[in-house]
Formats: C-alpha cells, sequence, structure tokens
C-alpha cells in the first residue's frame, strides 16, 4: 500500500495545524509565578541586519567629496539626507530613528569592524555571533555564553528567544541555548502534543533521579531535560504572553511581526533577558538605492513603532537595542549600481536612557581606505562587552575571552 | 516474530551506516559481527558518482566559451542555475545515503563532507569535490588529501587564487594545517609563512582543472617544520603527513565521530593513531580497527550518540522508503534541523554531538514523523540565505507550508499482520532504538497507537520514529 498524503487518517491530523483544541496543559497548572512585571530588569534586544547592509548609505557623510566622487550614481544627496550634524545624514526613509535621535535614545557608533576582516557572508556572520578572531573558529555564540555563564538574568531555560524557526549561532552555548519562536502560539502548539507531553513526563521521571557519574555523558538524559524545559517554557511563554496586547500598528510583514512579539513578550513582564530578530535582503550587488531605502524604511518604522509600545508602557528606559550587519559594503559603487562586500560599518544603539547619545565617534575616514574598503577604529567585541559589563551586568571577560575596553557608552 | 535484536550489529550498521533496517536484520542475524563488517566493506567498494541527470557547467561555457570575464548577466545565469543544480545535488546525496547496500561509502562521504568542509557557489565545482571524497573516503588520507587540494572548490574557497609569489594568501596553508591535517599546536607561525610560500600559484582553469602558475609561483628555498628546500605544495603535505600528529588527529577525529563524542578515550585514540600512522594512513584500516574493537560495544559506546539531521532524515527514509516529491522539502527538513549539505558552517565543519538540540530542533525532530507517516504536512518557515534576493529575503523566510512526502510500509504491514500494537511496539523499539527501551512504557506508546488511528501500524511507527530515544544512534 502507498500512503498518499491527507488520506483516510483524518484523527492523526496534529496539534500543529488544528489549533489549540486541548489548552488544558499539564504544565500550566504548576509553572512557576515567579514573573510578574520586573520593573529593573535590563532586557537586550539584538537586531541583525543580514546580507551587509551598506552603512554609507545609511548613515551618509554628506559633506564628503571622496563620497560622492565614489558614488557618482548611488551617494544620498546632501539635500536630502536627514541631517545629524554637520557630517552625517540619515538615509531619507529612516524618520523615525531621526526622531529618535533628536530625542537622545540614539547612539551611532561608526567604524566598527575587526582585525583581518573575511568578506564572505558566512564566515563574516560567524565571526560576529560568535565573537571570535577572524582566524578561530567558536562553536559557541556570544548570547550563548552569557546563558552559560549563569549569572542573574541568564539563568533560565527562557532567558534569551530569537523570533525565528530555527535558532542562531549567537544563541547557543556550551551547556545552554536559547529558543527559537516564531511566535509563543506556534512554539506552544509544537510542544502541546499530547503524546510528546505523556512521553517527556514518563522519561523524566525514570531518567531524573538517576544521579550517577556518566549522567553528564548521558545523551538521553540531555535530550529528556531538553524536552522537559522546553514544554514548561512554551507554556509559561504561552500563558505570559496573554498579559499584555498591544494596540500598536506594526509595520506589515515579518519583521514588524516580530518586533510586536517582542514587544508583547516584554510588556508582559517575561523573563527574558535577551531577544534576537533579524531582517535580511541587504546583499545589494546591483541597483542598491531602491531596495536598501525600503528595507531601511521598514527597519526605522518598525524600530520606531516598537519603542513607542515600550514608551507608552514604561518600558522604553530597560530595553537597550542594538543593530549589526556581518559587514559594510564597499566604498565605490560597482557597474551595477549596487556595492559589493567590504568591511568596517556603523551600530545603533537605541535605549530611553543613554548616557551619552548621539554620534559616539568621528565619522568614517574615506581618504585612508585599505584596498578600497573602510578600515575599522572599534571592534565589535567591545560593543559586546560595554553591553555585557555594563547593561547585562555580566561577567565580559569569561563570555569574551578579553576585558572590557570601556568605551563609556552605557 | 524475532524479538531478540542483535544490539552489535544495530550499533555496527548506525554507526557505520545510516540504520539497520528489519530486512537487514533478518539477512545478517545468523552471521558474526566480523562477518558483518566484511560485508559492509565489501558493498563499500561499489559505489557510483553523485550526477545528474544533465551535465553541469563550468564558468567557460557561462562565459559563451571565452576566456576571461564573465559579464553580469552570464554571471547571473550561473548563479541561477548552480542554485538549481545544488538542490537535486543535495537530494540525489539523499537518495545514495539511503540506499540499500551504500551506507559506509556515503557515511564516509559524508564524514569527510564534514572534515575537508567547503561551501562553493558553482555548482559543477561543488559536484567535483564531492566525487573526489567520495573516491578517496575509504582510499588513502594522504592521496585524499592531494586531491582536495587540487579541486577548484576547495581552491577558491581558501583564497588561493589570491596566494601569489607577490601577495602571499596565507589562509589556504593555514586550514590545510589548522583543520585538515594537524592541528592546533603543531606547527609555528612561520611554518605557515612558508607553506602558503609553497602554494602560491596554484588554481584552476576556467574549466576547474588544475594548472600551477609559474609565474605566481615562488620558486625560492623554504623552511618547513624543519625541512629546508625548494618545496612545492605537495611536498609541504607530504611533510605534514610524516609526521604521527596528523595521524593522531585524523584517528581522534574518526573516535569522536564514530565512537563517542562526549567521552572520548585518550588511550583508544592513541593506539588508533599510531595502527593509522603504521597502515601509511590507509582509511580502510583504520575503519576496521574502529568496527571491530571490543570496545567499539562497550555499551557506553553504544546508543549514546546524537543523529545529525542528515543521518535523521537518511534513516527515517531508508526504513520507510520515504519519497520527497520535491528537493525543497528535504532541504527545508535540513535547514529548520540545522545542516545542509554542501554548507557546512564554516571551514571547520559541523560541530556535531549536542550542538545538534536546541529546545526548538528537538520539537521539530519529535514532530517530523507525524508530518511523513500521517499528515504530510507541516508548517515550516526557514531563514533566508544571506545572497536570497530581497523581495524573498524581505519577508524574512521561506515558508513551505506542505512538506509533501509519502512513505511505502508494506513491509511493515506484512510483517505485523495480525499483530498487538504491544508486539510492534516491541518490535519496533528493538530494530529502531539504538539506547534500547529501558525508559519507555511500552503500554503507553501502544495506547496511543491505538487510539489515534484504525491504522495501527502506522501510527506504531510514527509515535516511536516521534522518541527522543529515536534522536540517538
Amino acid at each position: 500500500m502507498r500512503y498518499t498524503a491527507l488520506g483516510s487518517t483524518a484523527l492523526l491530523v496534529p496539534g500543529f495545524l488544528k489549533g489549540f483544541e486541548r489548552l488544558s496543559s499539564p504544565y500550566l497548572g504548576t509553572i512557576e509565578n515567579a514573573f510578574g512585571p520586573s520593573g529593573n530588569k535590563k532586557i537586550l534586544v539584538v537586531v541583525q541586519l543580514s546580507g551587509g547592509n551598506d552603512g554609507l548609505n545609511t548613515v551618509v557623510p554628506y559633506q564628503n567629496d571622496v563620497y560622492y566622487k565614489l558614488r557618482p550614481i548611488i551617494g544620498k544627496k546632501a539635500n536630502e539626507v536627514l541631517k545629524l550634524n554637520d557630517d552625517l545624514g540619515l538615509n531619507p526613509g529612516m524618520t523615525a530613528l531621526k526622531g529618535l535621535f533628536d530625542d537622545g535614545k540614539l547612539n551611532i557608533i561608526n567604524s566598527v569592524g575587526y582585525p583581518n576582516p573575511d568578506r564572505s557572508h558566512f564566515r563574516s556572520m560567524d565571526i560576529w555571533q560568535s565573537a571570535s578572531e577572524s582566524n578561530q573558529f567558536v562553536n559557541t555564540g556570544w548570547v550563548g555564553r552569557y546563558l552559560d555563564s549563569n549569572c542573574q538574568g541568564a539563568q533560565k531555560p527562557y532567558s534569551a528567544i530569537e523570533t525565528d524557526g530555527s535558532l542562531s549561532l549567537a544563541m547557543r552555548g556550551e551547556a545552554r541555548t536559547g529558543i527559537a519562536l516564531e511566535s509563543p502560539d506556534a512554539y506552544f502548539a509544537m510542544a502541546h502534543d499530547k503524546f510528546i507531553k505523556a512521553v517527556s513526563e514518563k522519561g523524566s521521571s525514570s531518567l531524573m533521579n538517576r544521579t550517577d557519574d556518566l549522567l553528564k555523558e548521558d545523551n538521553l538524559h540531555y535530550l529528556y531535560k531538553t524536552l522537559a524545559e522546553s514544554g514548561s517554557s512554551a507554556d509559561y511563554i504561552y500563558k505570559t504572553s496573554r498579559v499584555y496586547k498591544s494596540t500598536f500598528e506594526y509595520p506589515q510583514g515579518e519583521f514588524g511581526k516580530n518586533l510586536k512579539t517582542i514587544a508583547t513578550l516584554i510588556v508582559s513582564g517575561l523573563d527574558t533577558s535577551v531577544y534576537y530578530i533579524s531582517l535580511g535582503g541587504f546583499d545589494t550587488h546591483d541597483q542598491q538605492n531602491q531596495r536598501q531605502d525600503k528595507l531601511l524604511k521598514d527597519f526605522s518604522e518598525g524600530i520606531g513603532v516598537f519603542t513607542d509600545d515600550l514608551k507608552a508602557n514604561n518600558r522604553f528606559n530597560d530595553v537597550l537595542i542594538m543593530t549589526f550587519s556581518e559587514f559594510g559594503r564597499r566604498v565605490s559603487q560597482n557597474a551595477s549600481n549596487g556595492t559589493d562586500h567590504g568591511t568596517a560599518n556603523n551600530m545603533f544603539i537605541i535605549n530611553g536612557n543613554l548616557k551619552k547619545p548621539g554620534v559616539f565617534n568621528e565619522a568614517p575616514d574615506l581618504s585612508n581606505l585599505d584596498e578600497g574598503d573602510l578600515v575599522y577604529k572599534i571592534d565589535f567585541k567591545d560593543v559586546y562587552g560595554e553591553i555585557l559589563d555594563n547593561w547585562l551586568g555580566a561577567d565580559t571577560e569569561k563570555i569574551l575571552f578579553r576585558k572590557n575596553q570601556s568605551l563609556g557608552l552605557i | 516474530m524475532e524479538v531478540s535484536m542483535n544490539n552489535s550489529l544495530k550499533h555496527l550498521y548506525l554507526r557505520a551506516g545510516f540504520s539497520l533496517s528489519p530486512w537487514d536484520f533478518e539477512k545478517e542475524k545468523g552471521n558474526s559481527i566480523h562477518a558483518a563488517i566484511e560485508k559492509l566493506f565489501g558493498d563499500a567498494w561499489n559505489f557510483s558518482d553523485l550526477k545528474l541527470d544533465r551535465e553541469l557547467h563550468s564558468p567557460k561555457y557561462y562565459a559563451g566559451g571565452m576566456m576571461g570575464q564573465m559579464s553580469q548577466e552570464q554571471r547571473k545565469e550561473l548563479t541561477k542555475q548552480s542554485i538549481v543544480d545544488e538542490k537535486e545535488m543535495n537530494l540525489r546525496w539523499i537518495e545514495m545515503m539511503a540506499g540499500e547496500n551504500s551506507g559506509l561509502r556515503e557515511k564516509m562521504t559524508l564524514f569527510w563532507h564534514g572534515h575537508f568542509a567547503c561551501t562553493e557557489p558553482i555548482s559543477l565545482y561543488a559536484l567535483m569535490l564531492n566525487n573526489t571524497i567520495r573516491k578517496n573516503a575509504l582510499g588513502n588520507f594522504g592521496d585524499m588529501l592531494i586531491a582536495v587540494a587540487k579541486e577548484p572548490a576547495m581552491l577558491r574557497f581558501l583564497n588561493n587564487q589570491q596566494n601569489k609569489k607577490q601577495s602571499p594568501n596565507e589562509n589556504f596553508a593555514r586550514e590545510v594545517m589548522e583543520l585538515f591535517t594537524i592541528g592546533r599546536g603543531n606547527y609555528t607561525e612561520d611554518d605557515i609563512k612558508n607553506g602558503a610560500r609553497a602554494f602560491t600559484g596554484w588554481t584552476t582553469d576556467e574549466d576547474g582543472n588544475f594548472i600551477k602558475r609559474p609565474f605566481q609561483h615562488d620558486a625560492g628555498v623554504k623552511t618547513f617544520m624543519g625541512h629546508t628546500g625548494n618545496f612545492d605544495g605537495e611536498d609541504i603535505m607530504k611533510i605534514i603527513l610524516s609526521k604521527k600528529g596528523t595521524a593522531n588527529f585524523i584517528a581522534a577525529k574518526a573516535y569522536k565521530y564514530f565512537v563517542n563524542q562526549e567521552n572520548p578515550d585518550p588511550e583508544i585514540i592513541a593506539r588508533l593513531g599510531q595502527k593509522f600512522y603504521e597502515s601509511d594512513y590507509e582509511i580502510s584500516v583504520l575503519m576496521r580497527e574502529i568496527f571491530a574493537s571490543d570496545w567499539f560495544y562497550d555499551p557506553k559506546n553504544m546508543g549514546n550518540r546524537i543523529k545529525s539531521p542528515i543521518e535523521f532524515i537518511v534513516g527515517l527514509k531508508r526504513d520507510f522508503k520515504i519519497e520527497f516529491d520535491n528537493p525543497e522539502v528535504v532541504l527545508g527538513l535540513q535547514k529548520i534541523l540545522g545542516q545542509v549539505l554542501f554548507h557546512p558552517p564554516n571551514v571547520s565543519g559541523w560541530a556535531g554531538g549536542r550542538n545538534w538540540i536546541d529546545s526548538s530542533s528537538l520539537l521539530y525532530r519529535m514532530r517530523v514523523p507525524e508530518s511523513i507517516f500521517c499528515t504530510s504536512e507541516m508548517d515550516v518557515s526557514v531563514k533566508g540565505d544571506a545572497t536570497d534576493n530581497a523581495m524573498m529575503a524581505e519577508a524574512g523566510k521561506k515558508v513551505l507550508k506542505v512538506m509533501k512526502s509519502t512513505a511505502d510500509l508494506d513491509y511493515y504491514n506484512e510483517r505485523y499482520r495480525n499483530k498487538s500494537a504491544e508486539e510492534m511496539v516491541d518490535d519496533l523499539s528493538m530494530t529502531l532504538l539504538a539506547p534500547g527501551v529501558q525508559n519507555i512504557d511500552k503500554t503507553l506508546i501502544a495506547d496511543f497507537a491505538r487510539s489515534h488511528s484504525t491504522d495501527n501500524v502506522r501510527s506504531a511507527i510514527m509515535l516511536i520514529t516521534s522518541l527522543p530515544e529515536y534522536q540517538l544512534s
């Protein structure tokens, strides 16, 4: 017999597709109710711009002759940019970010990178996510190692959440990992299967009482432990997400939807310290401007609504947003009115209560290029270090294998 | 019904291949483990290349047969076709892995695919490297190393086209030593500099044939790992192979992959390294030594290895004759589970072990059988590639609404004719679950199987393959 899709087994349609008929969960009764609006808790939101965002058309050096000489067609005109100071202006689509800048809620860090830059998307993303040197291969991510450090705020199975179907390297530690979810509902639906629950409970009760020497190496134990944590996390996240329902209108699309999920979870008081979200499509080798302008507009509008949402709920001071991309792009435009893979780039830090808002350091030096690429001035690991140390209160040295250089940023 | 499963046979088949199907077991159950090992090696000499029905083309073809620069349009065409090719290569390879008698050859190819990790956007070059690895997968490691070092995919991936006498690029020489042969701590930065000089001028023509460009090659005297001479790249690799550290490094990697990653035994690894070195790097000697050793069947080395996503997918496909209608489905599964063929995370390959498991990927794995055996549908959305076009990536994801696949369960329907759910669960867990069944409540599973549907065979299979136990090999 050959069995084809959607045959005779209507009874077998899984929770995946059927929604939540069986809402009563064995976990719901027993979840810790230690959460609640945790007023002082610091939260980090990492925004990854995938594909290599062109930093020079994001924060435009609109007074720089070299910029217009090397980008005769794609250069952003001085009269269009949203001026930040005498040198720099934001891409015209980024009005919401300009608003945040004017309110003193935005830091722009220029020329961020690392020594011996790699121009491969995959490799450079690896370097940024693992916070390794460019000649090192590290299988854990910097947020994952923050979880491993087990410091205050990193101790829960749901201490770090990525809004995606699968988990990025950044979120993987040696002993602990973050959770990837598309939405609290979808994650709950996935974990909430009668059979899986039953197996999890049975397996846990027979395995969890073991204390023998080999336990640490026992992968079956590890799987059951992970499964039990997933189940209780899914229930906790789902239940908590019901506390706050945002009425703000987020931009259409996945990025807006994910920002809304994060705002919902933050305002609902979920005990999570790090959120991770991505926006892709920045690999603009040809006809860059129409694409990048649209992406930056989506990005800026999304962040604008997100921060409004947080402000309205008095949480903006507790939330720090950090943006990055795997690399910036070549200074010169290419033959297709696009740009090729480059090196150093800018990062944004956004928060309701910044110590030194504004443009953090001088504009990139376009007259001193390394084979057509920007030379980095600030190592991205120092930005991570600053955040880990001064925002999340973690032991930076353990996580990044180097001391925090203290940029005086946060 | 056969209920006393031979655990050693299951262990061997899971580690040296992708699964022990019940029909494998019926064939082998009367034989000794040594006879089973010989059969696997015998089958492994009979293999064919990975290929598509159509010819793949080199960049020269896309450039209209002209040498030199491609136009933007030609380059786009090459990229577009390569993406299509690569998806088919992926599906074809999965089919080869799930073949009746190809387990050992393809498992070894997969192992070296992670060792000589490489991402190559031109499909022809990616295919060439894959076939070079397959050909040498059970041959001589030195031969494989030299052949791989001359592959266009590897030379391009590690920037050796930029490695010229006037401006050496050390990436290739560094990774050859750090990741492919001897490992960190066994060479100096000077060795890298001098090694890189020996590889200058190593490149390929536009059809992907290996060439040495004499004008870019540094023919001067180099000092490398204590030897001085007018070395070429091959001399460098031979010097590296003359070091015992290389045999130890490879033996340790094979041990961790095939035997035990969490709790390796340094004494056994040292002995393996010695044996491998004495054999002059014959991979079949190393692998026979592993599979035929008593310690390979030590309970602490059995049923405690986390299957990679590829092993999970191939095992299911092989045991239940699953057909994926569309390469996108196989690719989508690989993406959500975290291992995509031809796309290792970086040049150090997949980290393996517990790195495969997080709270999301584990749940996905446990829900995949349900979608395959029961509904054939699963909502998955997977990360877009960095290089996906902006429209696609703007949404952030590609959503595979329907994962169409079919399973052929004739064999099981026959095997379990007139059997109770308990008997089925018993038999299935014996053949399919590497760690055994001590933690499993068989009555619970049988009850679920009965309540799920009237097709008890299908339900029992779906439930057994959804267990955490099924994630181990």
